[in-house]
């Protein structure tokens, strides 16, 4: 059997792959992103490529116009080499790797000052570093090293107390100046030493021992372990301050954009594996960032706390993950006990233990229980709502009497990779949309001021709700090119119209940057499901939407939220804008207190079994609530009087009646 | 004891809709048919009234049919290839309107030109003096193209054009706007989806009195059990007051209980299912019987002796003395 090298322009990476496997596979041993947001199986069209030289064979017509398959589109999922091939990653099919981190933490962190990020009030970090002077032994005072230290330690903080076979090792040269000389030795007795100290459960472990005074250098990693977007700080566990953030995509994108498709991948052999390493390997650089820029060593950080959804925890735990795809929908395990970071690959201190987050179950991960501890709404009599917007749209209900949460499988629609011209939040990207209600010109401005060169989520939103505002889409979301024929342009991926945003003269990457119809049904179908979530819940306890007190809304692009644009697309319930409350990135906001407070961790692992999960789909009316809901606002619209106002504040008149021009316009979609 | 009043007290109303013109309303028609009105469940009287009886629609092709079986054969072959002729003949055979599906403008199935569907309106029109409900192809591409001519073909003859959907409205209800005409707007057996269905016809400034709307039908033994929920449902809705659903509703009775193998099938099945000739028209009749019970305004038939049954079931629920008051 033949093999075939295929190199990946424009980085010009390379694999060898053996006959009869596909351009996919190459990619992926190449660690080449393709966004495969299906996970190769054929039906998102997404895995782009362009062969510049060699054969390839494969039908990938399905997803290609005329246009592109002359210009040697593939869809890499679908063919397999036959010759030695050099195809280029067209931009559309690329997610840039690690780049503009620094910027990009900011904005998926809290330091915008638009969210106050909450510190516990008795910081009681899960690690301490406690200094500690011991005695020097005598023939009267003979107590063991060992012993002597933890009776040290016990005076400090109660124990059980435990300590590894390889500290007791360390100690005897810890507490002494070990001084040979040519022909005789000394131990001479020092006895500064600081003992790192982790609990495990109620046990205390003493992870490491140091000479002297280290203790006021005690850093832990605080992970968000998004679905879409991998998140770390780190945290100066002393000051509770964070040092630095960064934030990357998950690579495991490269296997499936949303949950069940990862599962699935990890059926396959060796799929688990890859995962686990994906993720392992993200995190990896993201310390290596941190480390470097904050100049703090790896063997510093003793303690990684992360938030995840259940299947992300799964992954990153190396767990079996099937099983969350099937009813009755059990998880390998809900509240994984500490364990020591080294023994799932995360390179810190040898000996630093991993915290996760307790999930609720299958679809109400520990990103939520993050997001519970973060908002504090199960403290306070009042009723509140936390909405957390990501690749799956989790609601939570309730006060400090009761908790009801749900997940809306919403999808990857905010996020960069399954919108056209999506990208991330980063450099170059529009985040917030304006339209002149008479002139019907486009506004945008982008994130960092530079050339804009795609869409963020936030500018998704205020795309669609100012084009709904100006009379651009219909109530159901089509577009309504006749009202301004040069608004649009042919022929966007589909062959169907799509919405300029930006010129190709202006845009950073030399292309209309737009927003399709495909774009405009996918965020009304995701904002749908979260709407309708909300509304079960709420319906269900026989509440009203009016009764809630606050809304926090959580995720990583959180912060930025145009809450005008979200009500008027119908994403959030119109309520008073002082009910709103970001608290940006829930989950790491979450992970940073249990990893600042001993007592915030149990809290979390107590919400565990507070929290009440409703199925959605066992509420035969939640899928007539999603219909309803998927309509820009809403087909009740007696449920956003604001909206109303503001449509009625337009300056646009209804359509004209004239069925020619309308015709005309129509017929060639 | 005084027995207490258990009347129920509807806040809705279901919207009278006027189908036809004469020449006092400027058209040529005979008649006009009106359909909606009611003020409670259907037929039952004591609750509220039921102004307008339903009405029955006779169907006509423009071009000859290519599988309709014998029953309906027997009945329409001999004119089945002039629409002109066929709507006399549907005429004769009592119905109230006539249901012209322009088939022929399907680019599969002759893809005749917007002129020609224009003209084949006109002739109808000509033929007969019954009110006109008027679809196309249903393929929206073509649609758009007919449609315009169609209706500006029939303007002042107030005709109810069919059909707007989630996708394609603009066309057919600013065509309909622009030459005088009624629209229905089909939304398949869902009530949300009905409701952004006339919403969006609605922001285009058409009126939602001028709308018929069609939750589409499915025939006895085949689903007919969840076109009856959506109506009785929507009819509900509409009576508690909700203005989006109370529109009329026109239901196509007929081609769905003709495609059915009960109604299909020929004397050459088993026995007991009994003569094709009565089994075809039953099928039919018991489909139109069981969703006029849910709320159906405006029935599509096919075959004589299914009309002369839903008459007769609709005489007996409202009365001849309303039948004669509104015929």
């Amino acid at each position: 059997m033949s093999s075939y090298r295929v190199r990946f322009q424009p980085e010009g990476a390379l694999a060898t792959v053996e006959e009869g496997q596909r351009l996919l596979d190459a990619a992926r041993s190449a660690n080449v992103y393709v966004g495969a947001i299906c996970g190769g199986d054929g039906t998102c069209g997404k895995c782009r490529l362009v062969v510049r030289e060699g054969d390839v064979t494969g039908e990938s017509t399905d997803f290609l116009t005329a246009d592109e398959i002359r210009h040697g589109y593939v869809l890499a999922c679908q063919v397999t080499p036959q010759s030695d091939v050099v195809v280029e990653v067209p931009p559309e099919s690329r997610l840039s790797g690690y780049v503009g981190i620094s910027e990009d933490s900011d904005r998926f962190s809290d330091f915008s000052g638009r969210v106050a990020e909450p510190v516990p009030e008795e910081p009681d970090p899960l690690i301490r570093k406690l200094y500690v002077t011991l005695r020097e032994p005598t023939l009267e005072d003979p107590l063991a090293d060992q012993e002597r230290l933890l009776a040290a330690i016990e005076r400090e903080r109660a124990g059980p107390w435990q300590m590894g076979l390889k500290v007791v090792r360390e100690l005897p040269r810890v507490v002494r100046r070990f001084e040979a000389k040519r022909t005789s030795w000394n131990w001479r007795w020092d006895g500064r030493v600081t003992a790192t100290v982790g609990l495990r459960k109620d046990v205390g472990e003493i992870l490491a021992v140091e000479a002297g005074d280290t203790s006021g250098r005690n850093f832990g990693l605080a992970l968000d372990v998004g679905t879409t977007t991998v998140v770390a700080h780190l945290v100066d566990l002393n000051s509770a301050v964070t040092c630095e953030a960064a934030a990357k995509y998950n690579s495991q994108i490269k296997f499936g954009g949303d949950v069940i498709s990862r599962i699935n991948y990890a059926r396959l052999t060796g799929g688990g594996e890859a995962l686990h390493r994906a993720i392992i390997e993200d995190i990896d650089t993201l310390i290596d960032d941190l480390v470097r820029r904050a100049k703090v060593g790896r063997g510093e950080i003793h303690c990684v706390v992360a938030a995840g959804n259940t299947a992300m925890v799964h992954f990153l735990l190396g767990l079996e993950a099937d099983l969350i795809r099937l009813a009755p929908f059990v998880p390998a395990a809900a509240a994984p006990p500490p364990l020591r970071a080294a023994e799932v690959g995360i390179r810190i201190h040898p000996r630093g233990l991993l915290y996760t987050l307790p999930a609720v179950g299958s679809y109400v991960g520990g990103d939520i229980t993050a997001g519970v501890l973060a908002c504090g709404m199960h403290r306070r009599e009042e009723l509140a709502l936390l909405i957390d917007i990501g690749t799956n749209g989790e609601v939570v209900l309730g006060n400090r009497d009761f908790l009801v949460a749900c997940s809306a499988s919403a999808g990857p629609a905010f996020e960069g990779g399954a919108v056209s011209c999506g990208m991330r939040a980063g450099a170059g990207a529009i985040d917030h949309v304006r339209i002149g209600r008479d002139t019907l010109a486009v506004f945008s401005r982008t994130i960092d001021g530079r050339s804009p060169v795609g869409v963020c989520g936030t500018g998704l939103i205020d795309a669609l709700a100012e084009m709904s505002l100006a009379g651009l889409v219909d109530r159901g979301g089509r577009f309504r090119t006749e009202r301004s024929p040069d608004c649009f342009c042919r022929g966007a991926e589909d062959g169907r119209p799509g919405f300029r945003l930006v010129n190709s003269r202006r845009s950073g990457g030399g292309r209309d940057i737009v927003v399709t119809q495909c774009d405009v049904e996918n965020l009304i179908r995701t904002k749908g499901a979260i709407y309708a979530a909300v509304d079960s819940l709420v319906e269900s306890l026989g509440l009203s939407l009016t009764d809630i007190r606050k809304v926090y809304i959580a995720g990583g692009f959180g912060n930025r939220l145009d809450l005008e644009s979200c009500v008027a697309i119908g994403l959030l319930p119109d309520l008073p804008v002082d009910r709103f409350r970001f608290i940006g990135n829930g989950s790491i906001t979450g992970a940073k207190l249990a990893m600042l407070s001993h007592r915030l961790l149990e809290e979390a692992h107590l919400l565990r079994s507070r929290i009440t999960y409703q199925e959605l789909m066992a509420d035969p009316a939640y899928m007539e609530r999603f219909t309803s809901a998927c309509f820009l606002p809403h087909t009740d619209l007696s449920r956003f009087p604001s909206v109303v106002e503001r449509f009625n504040g337009r300056a646009c008149a209804p359509v004209e009646a004239d069925p020619m021009a309308t015709s005309t316009s129509e017929v060639t979609t | 004891m005084a027995i207490p009043e258990l009347k129920e007290r509807w806040a809705g109303r279901i919207n009278p809709v006027t189908i036809g013109a004469t020449r006092a309303g400027g058209g040529t028609r005979g008649r006009t048919i009106t359909v909606g009105g009611q003020m409670g469940i259907p037929y039952l009287d004591f609750d509220g009234q039921t102004p307008n009886p339903p009405v029955i629609a006779l169907d006509v092709l423009d071009q000859a049919p290519a599988d309709w079986p014998a029953p309906l054969a027997e009945v329409y072959r001999d004119v089945w290839s002039d629409p002109a002729a066929w709507a006399v003949r549907a005429k004769q055979l009592g119905a109230d309107l006539i249901n012209l599906r322009l088939v022929s403008t399907h680019p599969d199935e002759g893809d005749r030109s917007p002129a020609e569907a224009a003209a084949t309106v006109r002739a109808v029109l000509e033929a007969v003096d019954l009110p006109l409900i008027i679809w196309g192809c249903d393929v929206p591409a073509k649609d758009q193209m007919v449609m315009p001519k169609v209706a500006e073909a029939a303007q002042g003859e107030n005709c109810l054009l069919g059909a707007v959907t989630e996708g394609d409205y603009r066309t057919l209800a600013a065509a309909a706007q622009a030459y005088g005409h009624k629209l229905i707007a089909l939304a398949p057996c869902d009530i949300n989806k009905q409701k952004q269905v006339n919403i969006l016809v609605s922001d285009t400034g058409f009126p939602l009195e001028d709308v018929v709307i069609y939750p589409t039908t499915a025939a006895l033994g085949y689903g007919m059990e969840y076109v009856y929920s959506i109506l009785e449902r929507g009819r509900l809705a509409a009576l508690a007051g909700d203005r989006l659903m109370a529109q009329p509703v026109i239901l196509d009775v007929g081609y769905e209980a003709w495609r059915t193998k009960e109604a299909r099938s020929g004397d050459e099945v088993a026995a007991t299912w009994g003569k094709a000739a009565q089994r075809g028209p039953a099928w039919e009749a018991v489909t139109a019987a069981d969703l006029l019970q849910g709320g159906a305004d405006i029935l599509v038939m096919r075959h004589p002796a299914a009309v002369e049954a839903v008459r007769k079931l609709t005489r007996d629920l409202v009365g001849e003395s309303a039948m004669a008051a509104a015929g």
